[in-house]
């Protein structure tokens, strides 16, 4: 393709500069087709929130956890996104270490 | 005798043709995009003009509390005496608010309130006043405020259908695309797309989005494509919306876009957005 476009870059008329950049709108469209897809797929505020509240639920049965301490959002790295959790834990309840099902 | 029953037959023709017409469901659109300043007070002014001319009783109602600018660009800031938050306080009645243009018959505009913020109405208030203008008229035309927070859902509950304004421009596109969840959420349907302010000669030179990667991109029906035209400006300085009269090409395609609302089949305006040339077509051909 690079020696087609070297071609192409012989016929082409000196006096127009724009064939010589990369047509904007190309670029214009791919950066659209990311920014749209991270805009659909966000996390709400309200879900994370939810999220939290079901978390401490299930982990209460099982630890003491510091609910003031809790740490939650979506990190994003790339194309991929990681739900960061960081959940302070001050001691597990007696029982739950070992065979991890009584509640 | 004979004469009188004649009359009588007449009468009654005439009352089953207006209860015919009564039948025809009013149609509410709320104008929005998301993004402000990509056109939806020009494309409401524009369109609701062009409907009228076309013999429909149409309605265009500045939902831009505090911010309204829907008069202005009607040239009938001068005839505003009353808004339609008046109309929810009780303040006047519906026919007090609606500004008659006297330019066409059977158009209206009914302002936005000025010294009032958007919190001065709220959904249930919005409801009830579409549920009054459906009465009066074929066609409602709601101008949205720009974002998508309280006067937007305003704007947006009492209304069945839907116009996206946007111009080929990346926040645009993607201000449009919230909004269309937004509205997809709220159960409007159909919702459908303008392209405002389209240069063909940008399109040809690969600087701006066409149009088909838009609705690539947004997955929404298409309404109508504007050309961008210095005669919107013109019009907005005089107060004449451009469907009044001008042949200019953007008039030319809200007259269309109007058409199409009442369901005429109507073929898209072409634009020459094709690259030119023996050199341009080897380059569409290679795709490079």
């Amino acid at each position: 393709m690079n020696i087609i476009k070297k071609i192409l870059e012989l016929f082409s008329t000196p006096d127009d500069p724009k064939e010589k950049l990369e047509a904007s709108a190309k670029k214009a469209k791919e950066r659209l087709q990311f920014i749209i897809i991270d805009d659909r797929t966000g996390v709400s505020p309200e879900l994370l929130e939810i999220l939290r509240n079901e978390m401490i639920k299930v982990l209460k049965k099982y630890m003491d956890i510091d609910e003031s301490r809790i740490e939650i959002d979506i990190e994003n790295s790339g194309k991929t996104k990681a739900l960061a959790v960081n959940i302070p834990v001050i001691q597990v309840k007696r029982g739950s270490s070992i065979t991890g099902s009584e509640v | 005798m004979d004469e009188q029953e004649s009359v009588v037959i007449q009468e009654t023709e005439l009352k089953e043709e207006s209860q015919n017409l009564e039948k025809e469901k009013a149609r509410i659109i709320v104008v929005t995009s998301g993004k402000g300043g990509v056109g939806k007070t020009t494309s409401t002014s524009n369109i609701a003009v062009a409907l009228a001319k076309l013999g429909k009783k149409v309605v265009a109602v500045d939902a831009d509390i505090g911010l309204r600018n829907l008069d202005v660009i009607m040239g009938l800031e001068n005839r505003v005496v009353y808004n339609f938050v008046d109309v929810l306080e009780g303040n006047c009645r519906l026919n007090q608010a609606l500004v008659r243009d006297k330019r066409v018959d059977t158009l209206y505009l009914l302002p936005a309130a000025q010294t009032r913020t958007k919190d001065a109405v709220n959904q249930e208030q919005m409801i009830k006043l579409c549920g009054m203008l459906r009465d009066e008229f074929d066609l409602v035309l709601l101008d949205c405020p720009a974002g998508i927070e309280g006067g937007f859902k305003n704007a947006a509950v009492g209304a069945d259908e839907a116009l996206i304004v946007v111009t080929p421009e990346v926040p645009s596109v993607r201000d449009a695309d919230r909004i269309i969840g937004m509205l997809e959420s709220m159960g409007k349907s159909p919702i459908r797309l303008i392209v405002n302010r389209l240069r063909p000669d940008m399109v040809r030179g690969g600087d701006m989005l066409d149009v088909p990667d838009i609705i690539e991109i947004l997955a929404i029906s298409l309404i109508g494509i504007v050309p961008e035209d210095d005669n919107v400006i013109r019009a907005a300085n005089r107060g004449e919306p451009m469907t009044f009269a001008s042949k200019s090409p953007a008039a030319q395609a809200y007259i269309n876009i109007a058409r199409r609302i009442l369901g005429e089949d109507v073929p898209l305006i072409q634009f020459d957005t094709k690259p030119r040339g023996l050199l341009g077509n080897i380059r569409k051909i290679l795709g490079i």
